[in-house]
């Protein structure tokens, strides 16, 4: 059994507990609101193409706020997604030395629930400002979710319990790039895998969703 | 008898002895016949038209004429042999009142005859020689009415030339000794016609063709190699401290070469730049670029010496090219002070091997080695764009030198001079497109975007017209 596997049943276990005691408070308490967090502790290593070089690692967090709780069969939908992606500084100073020093644009980030399901698999249309890094150092990218941004529903299962948000193994971004000596940006789609290690990184949502 | 030739001179022997012309014929067949694989090319028409001003005696005094030369050439000769100028034949138009003006006064009808003299000039490079040549003016009678049309013809002597090359033959202006045509039974004329020196009008085009010489069987000195370093950075090299080094992406490099004196231009296939790697320093900002990449053959066609139709296949190989295939790459990366750009800065040093030549169709053996003596230096710069097409080229103003050859020729034949008087000299230029490719791995190839594709060939065009009008 995965480490994956053996969490998600001592979850499931403990949440079997807290669904029976939520049944007896039912109707007494509202739902809170909190934020799911990946890579919150360590951050997930994705493999990222680049323009000019091989695939380089950026370091991946994410975050959405939604309900703690979830009633069986119902519905949420995170707000507030967004994260961040961390560009080391040795492939900043390789952009500087072609060049480029600014980032903007888009990003897909997908996600995965153990037990519900999702109305679309991916979070869509993120935002990613455009800012304009000095020289030096890495670059730390914002992402965070826009009006225009779409996001999946989550859809709980029918039987109470605990299930799990996780990242997907792809993660997309369409972005330009602001070449400075002509003031003009050079649109790049970014590719980037997680990468794999052993042990596998922990791509789940902390702390589970509990579904009532 | 041959002359001596000077040293500043072509090496030109005019055999003028009628003997010694018809030896050289046969020599001249000789070679053509007795020699194994392709025939020698045909002869070549030629013409040239220039105007002269000819001072003739009062009362016709200084008149201009057009003088119209032919003659046939041929398209190449070897040096050792004597190359035949045939049909040789002079047409002027002498004005009528001029054609008069040599009959016995008041005559109104007759014939004229005489010589023409007129030196042929013969050129290569900056050395210079002339042949003498006489030609008779046949008895031709006047018309009723309008100017006197008179040819001349006659035998140029054969010419022997002994250096390697483009000889160019140019006319000049001709002295006109005429006079009529005695009545039969009349009485000889006792003083000499005079002879009437004309003169080249300026500004004129003057060539009547040209012959390609190529070496007969002459001992090839042996040449050494010029040793010469590249300047690339190595892998073994210790990194300078905190260098961030990565492996760069798939790039594409299509090279355009021109060729001043040759008018041509090499077009290279594409080809890709292996174990290319990016650098820099974090601390300093300091970066560079380092790779290798081979370039196959390709051929090239031009006119040598800008008249002789030439294909030849062309390499750019290492400098170490008998032990090693791959011509190692190394660019500084920089800001160009003027358009901020980022910029590649590259200093590389490759052989250029030449064979499979062929000189108006005929094969031209070059042997296996035929290369430059020493290195040629391109010093590449331009801008460097890791989205897509960067292009480097040498200097506008100054391009490249294109040194001498070795190793040319078999069978004792050197053709090194041959090459170097085609060839070799300054001004050449160099220009370089990397593109930089977009990774894709899609297991169906057409899924992946055009920019992971390297360029066709054929689209240098393009690439280097952009090359050549970057901003520098």
């Amino acid at each position: 059994m995965s480490r994956l596997s053996r969490l998600s049943a001592g979850i499931a276990t403990t949440a079997t507990a807290v669904g029976a005691i939520a049944v007896l408070t039912a109707g007494t308490a509202a739902a809170a609101t909190v934020t799911y967090t990946a890579g919150g502790t360590t951050p997930l290593t994705y493999t990222c193409s680049f323009p000019g070089i091989t695939p380089q690692p950026v370091l991946v967090t994410s975050h959405l706020d939604a309900d703690d709780t979830v009633p069986a069969g119902g519905t949420v939908t995170p707000v507030n997604v967004g994260g961040s992606a961390t560009i080391s500084a040795g492939v900043h100073a390789l952009l500087t030395a072609v060049g480029y020093d600014g980032i903007r644009g888009t990003a897909t980030v997908p996600v995965t629930a153990a037990s519900g399901t999702l109305s679309q698999p991916a979070a869509t249309g993120l935002n990613i400002p455009e800012t304009i890094y000095p020289a030096g150092g890495p670059i730390t990218v914002n992402i965070s979710q826009v009006a225009t941004s779409t996001v999946p529903t989550y859809t709980a299962p029918a039987t109470a319990g605990t299930d799990t948000l996780s990242m997907g193994n792809s993660v997309t971004a369409s972005l330009e790039f602001h070449k400075k000596a002509t003031n003009t940006w050079t649109p790049w789609t970014m590719s980037c895998t997680l990468k794999v290690t052993n042990p596998a990184q922990n791509t789940a949502f902390s702390p589970s969703i509990t579904v009532s | 008898m041959p002359r001596r030739v000077r040293p500043r001179s072509v090496t030109v022997t005019a055999l003028a002895a009628a003997g010694l012309l018809s030896a050289a014929n046969g020599a001249l067949t000789g070679v053509g016949s007795a020699a194994p694989g392709p025939a020698v090319p045909p002869d070549t028409q030629a013409s040239a038209s220039v105007s002269v001003h000819c001072p003739f005696a009062d009362p016709a005094g200084p008149r201009a004429l057009t003088v119209e030369t032919t003659a046939t050439l041929p398209a190449q000769a070897k040096t050792g042999t004597s190359a035949t100028i045939g049909a040789y034949s002079v047409k002027l138009s002498l004005p009528r009142d001029v054609a008069l003006s040599f009959l016995p006064a008041g005559a109104t009808t007759g014939s004229l005859r005489g010589a023409v003299q007129l030196d042929l000039a013969v050129h290569q490079d900056d050395r210079s020689d002339k042949v003498p040549v006489s030609l008779v003016v046949a008895p031709t009678a006047l018309p009723e009415t309008g100017d006197v049309v008179l040819t001349a013809t006659g035998t140029v002597p054969e010419i022997a030339i002994n250096t390697v090359g483009a000889v160019t033959f140019e006319v000049t202006a001709p002295s006109l000794t005429l006079e009529a045509v005695p009545a039969p039974g009349a009485p000889a004329a006792t003083t000499a016609p005079p002879k009437v020196a004309c003169t080249l009008d300026e500004g004129q085009q003057a060539t009547l063709g040209k012959i390609l010489v190529l070496p007969k069987t002459l001992p090839g000195p042996k040449q050494q190699a010029a040793a010469a370093g590249s300047g690339v950075k190595t892998m073994d090299e210790e990194p300078p401290p905190n260098v961030y080094t990565q492996p760069l992406g798939l790039v594409s490099v299509l090279t355009k070469s021109t060729v001043k004196k040759l008018g041509a231009t090499v077009l290279a296939n594409p080809s890709i730049l292996v174990n290319g790697f990016i650098n820099v320093n974090i601390d300093t900002g300091e970066s560079w670029v380092t790779g290798s990449t081979a370039f196959s053959p390709v051929t090239a066609t031009f006119l040598g010496f800008g008249f002789v139709p030439v294909s030849a296949t062309v390499e750019f190989l290492p400098v170490e090219y008998q032990t090693q295939r791959m011509i190692d790459f190394s660019g500084n990366l920089y800001t160009d002070p003027v358009t901020q750009l980022p910029s590649l800065h590259a200093d590389l040093r490759v052989m250029a091997r030449m064979s499979h030549a062929e000189i108006n169709g005929v094969p031209l053996d070059l042997g296996a080695d035929c290369v430059t003596k020493d290195p040629v230096h391109l010093v590449l710069d331009g801008p460097y764009e890791a989205f897509g097409v960067g292009h480097v080229s040498t200097e506008p103003n100054g391009g490249f030198t294109l040194p001498g050859f070795k190793g040319c020729g078999t069978g004792g034949q050197d053709l090194n001079p041959l090459l170097d008087g085609m060839s070799s000299g300054p001004g050449n230029q160099a220009y370089v497109d990397t593109y930089n490719l977009v990774g894709c791995t899609e297991p169906d190839p057409a899924s992946c975007p055009p920019e992971s594709y390297p360029p066709a060939p054929g689209s240098q065009s393009a690439a280097a017209k952009k090359a050549a009008t970057k901003p520098r």
